[in-house]
């Protein structure tokens, strides 16, 4: 069996990070500024390096998938979620072994993988991707690995599009966004309705009445929707769809050594046990490689499957998963709350805190062209989402020979944005401080300096205060949207986790619980700290 | 050290606030300057602490010159250390102790060690009857005390000048009284006075000279007794009727 527990994302940087500050602010500046250079220097694109030197010098083919589509592509075990399995897991591990080197799978979002893949932020993409004109606009394509019909699930003891001649017009069937299905769902005239979510959940909104059916790949299809007793799987083929390795257009010599490792492990038969060992053997896929056999052996037992149908067949109760299974989360819940908290950290006091007092220290005190900046930046930067604003720094900024890490991307997006609102709460500190301390100040010889960091800034912190621990629990959350940029935080790998143990309520109550411990320790801190500071005053300032 | 305020004039839009004003306070003196409301007492106060600029004139204290360029924006007093300010609303920082509010500028803005400072300053807090009150939050002080705690903020500065705005206004008439113990008490330490008020009392009371100000003006000038008993100006008289 093969396995992998060395899931890269930008965490092993953020971890490094948070390291070092706790050991000092400045330092962590200093990290962020010197990861930016290095950063721009490789992500000049004058000079490409071959990728299939640098893998092989490296010692490690760097593959990017999904974790969150499921079952049987990439997914964790659902009885040991730290483990991550797979039937392209054990693929990109015999290509790797054709090419000399391991392998190693990269977090992406499955709709940006290709353009993470151009990003350079892995090697090949492998993750079902289908064989379709317009991604060879993006990217160039191996040989098909596998062939996968798509399959009609619909509720069991519905009649009505079982047949092959049913008229689908007028129904509503489920399937994923930007697939062949979905083309040929669109084409047979019936409604659409696609999810950015798992593929687990395609299968409940059936099931619960909310579409008539779900069209989606063979190996999904098998195992999501013909485990379930409530759910039949339709004969009928509806069409056959490829998936490939992607690699760059300019990755030439790549993709001639991936096609000629594809062709070997499909001569000596190695392709065929992994996907027989995963019941996805099947004709499509047999006149693809070229073997004239089309029925899965008898002999070759298909076990992986079989595993996943004891794990996630039938969900035990409550309580049951509660003692059996989400203790085994416990490891990957914690590696993503600690991501969580230690981007949110960072974009928070390191980016926000500072920018935010700056801007608003500007905005009150500062000369006519300095306000205006100061407002411009709020205004726009408020007044624009922050999954635009992350996409651009993570996406927009290569075009411009600027290559963000993950986790610097992640942290600026967030603590630039969050710095609108923090310049908010400290204007609002400083305003509501009398005019007549500052003037104190100066007539004991301060500086307006000095007034602010010794007598306006301590009575301004405690105006800010509670907004500005609302502000980081809402930070907190929204870091939930770095996992655009391949970070494996807290609510990514509930997503992945509940799509491969099929559990979203049970989990969700989990996830719930690890937020709540993350964020909870700094209300209450914040709620001290204001305690502290308005012990000093009998009535609010005013 | 000596006061000396020659020509000073002061315009905010378009009005004249402050037209010529000159008059002289002496070492060690306690001066007042008296006038209705609007009449420019604060404005003048404001001007020789720093927290005003102005557009003409020159203030002298000790020798040490100010003229209208050097006084031209808002931002800490050239003067500073020198001339200290006892706000009418007090202005005690309610984030620190009593003690804190007199230490912070001599460590903060002078450098002074905290040990040297603090002794000073326990000194004047003694001196000014808040011996048991340095560790107080100054929103646990009565009026009096605060007023009080003001003085020994701006006197741990070692200021050669101390302006006081309205330091009674806010007060009742008992505490009236602290105060202006609290200025006999300054004036034994040789430091040179000016005190802003409405108040005849403290003035006929505890000041040796007065300047009387009228719609920016100084209409009349001279030791307290004789300007009280024989007013010559008519907005001088109609202040003392009142």
């Amino acid at each position: 069996m093969c396995c992998v527990r060395g899931w890269t994302d930008g965490s092993g940087q953020a971890s490094g990070l948070v390291g070092r500050a706790r050991a000092s602010g400045l330092a962590v500046v200093l990290g962020l500024v010197v990861g930016l250079l290095s950063n721009v220097v490789r992500g000049a694109p004058s000079s490409l390096p071959d990728t299939l030197d640098e893998l092989r010098a490296r010692g490690e083919l760097r593959w990017g998938a999904d974790a969150n589509g499921g079952a049987p592509y990439i997914f964790p075990d659902p009885m040991d979620p730290t483990r991550i399995m797979g039937f392209e897991v054990e693929l990109a591990a015999a290509l790797a072994r054709k090419l000399g080197v391991t392998s190693r799978p990269v977090q992406g979002q499955w709709e940006s993988l290709l353009d993470l893949l151009n990003r350079r932020d892995f090697d090949v993409a492998l993750n079902g991707i289908e064989v379709a004109e317009e991604k060879r606009r993006v990217c160039a394509l191996s040989r098909p690995y596998y062939v996968a019909a798509e399959k009609l699930t619909v509720r069991r003891g519905d009649e009505r599009l079982a047949s092959k001649e049913a008229d689908w017009r007028g129904y509503t069937i489920g399937t994923l966004p930007g697939s062949v299905a979905e083309r040929i769902v669109i084409g047979r005239g019936a409604m659409v309705k696609t999810y950015e979510g798992g593929q687990n959940q395609i299968y409940l909104d059936l099931r619960d009445g909310r579409t008539d059916g779900v069209l989606l790949d063979e190996p999904v299809t098998r195992y999501y929707g013909s485990i379930d007793p409530a759910l039949a799987v339709t004969e009928h083929s509806w069409g056959a769809v490829a998936y490939a390795v992607a690699v760059r257009s300019e990755d030439v010599r790549l993709r001639t050594a991936i096609d000629g490792a594809l062709d070997e492990l499909a001569r000596e038969g190695e392709l065929r046990r992994i996907y027989e060992r995963w019941g996805l053997w099947n004709a499509e896929t047999a006149r693809a490689l070229g073997d004239p056999d089309e029925t899965a052996r008898a002999s070759v037992a298909a076990e992986a499957f079989e595993a996943w149908r004891t794990a996630v067949g039938e969900i035990p109760p409550f309580w049951e998963r509660v003692r059996s299974r989400y203790p085994a989360t416990f490891p990957i819940f914690f590696r993503a709350a600690l991501l969580t908290l230690s981007l949110s950290l960072v974009a928070f006091m390191v980016v926000a805190v500072p920018v935010g007092l700056v801007v608003a220290v500007s905005r009150v005190y500062g000369p006519a062209p300095l306000r205006w900046l100061a407002v411009a930046y709020v205004e726009v930067v408020r007044g624009t989402p922050l999954l635009v604003q992350l996409t651009i720094l993570y996406f927009g900024l290569p075009e411009l020979g600027l290559k963000l890490d993950p986790f610097v991307a992640g942290a600026l997006a967030l603590g630039l944005n969050y710095a609108a609102a923090e310049a908010e709460n400290y204007r609002a500190g400083l305003q509501a401080v009398p005019v007549g301390q500052l003037e104190a100040a100066w007539s004991l010889g301060m500086t307006t300096s000095q007034a602010l960091r010794f007598v306006l800034g301590p009575q301004a912190l405690r105006v800010a205060i509670p907004p500005m621990t609302n502000d980081f629990i809402a930070l907190l959350k929204d870091s939930s949207l770095v996992s655009l940029v391949t970070l494996t935080e807290l609510t990514k790998t509930y997503s992945s986790l509940g799509n491969s143990m099929r559990d979203h309520l049970g989990l969700g109550v989990v996830v719930a619980l690890w937020y709540l411990a993350i964020g909870l320790p700094f209300a209450l801190l914040a709620r001290a700290a204001e305690r502290r500071l308005g012990g000093r005053h009998r009535r609010p300032l005013r | 050290m000596s006061v000396r305020v020659d020509d000073l004039s002061c315009a905010r839009g378009g009005t004249r606030i402050l037209d010529a004003v000159s008059f002289d306070v002496a070492e060690g003196g306690l001066a007042a300057v008296l006038g209705a409301s609007g009449a420019g007492k604060t404005t003048l106060l404001r001007c020789l602490s720093g927290l005003e600029p102005f557009d003409r004139g020159v203030v002298d204290v000790g020798g040490r010159v100010v003229i209208a360029s050097e006084a031209a924006r808002r931002g800490p007093s050239p003067l500073r250390g020198w001339v200290g300010l006892v706000f009418q609303t007090f202005e005690l920082f309610p984030h620190l102790s009593v003690l804190d509010n007199c230490l912070l500028a001599p460590v903060r803005v002078r450098g002074e060690s905290r040990a040297v400072a603090e002794e000073r300053a326990r000194a004047h807090l003694h001196r000014l009857g808040l011996g048991t009150k340095v560790d107080a939050w100054p929103d646990h002080l009565s009026g009096g005390q605060r007023q009080r705690a003001a003085i020994a903020r701006a006197l741990t500065m070692q200021p050669r000048v101390l302006l006081y705005d309205e330091p009674t206004s806010a007060l009742d008439v008992s505490l009236r009284n602290e105060v202006i113990e609290a200025l006999r008490d300054v004036r034994e330490a040789n430091i040179t006075q000016l005190v802003v008020t409405h108040d005849l009392r403290l003035v006929r009371e505890a000041t040796e000279t007065v300047v009387v100000l009228d719609r920016g003006r100084v209409v009349e000038a001279g030791p307290t007794a004789a300007v009280f008993g024989a007013p010559q100006a008519p907005a001088t008289q109609r202040l003392l009727l009142a």
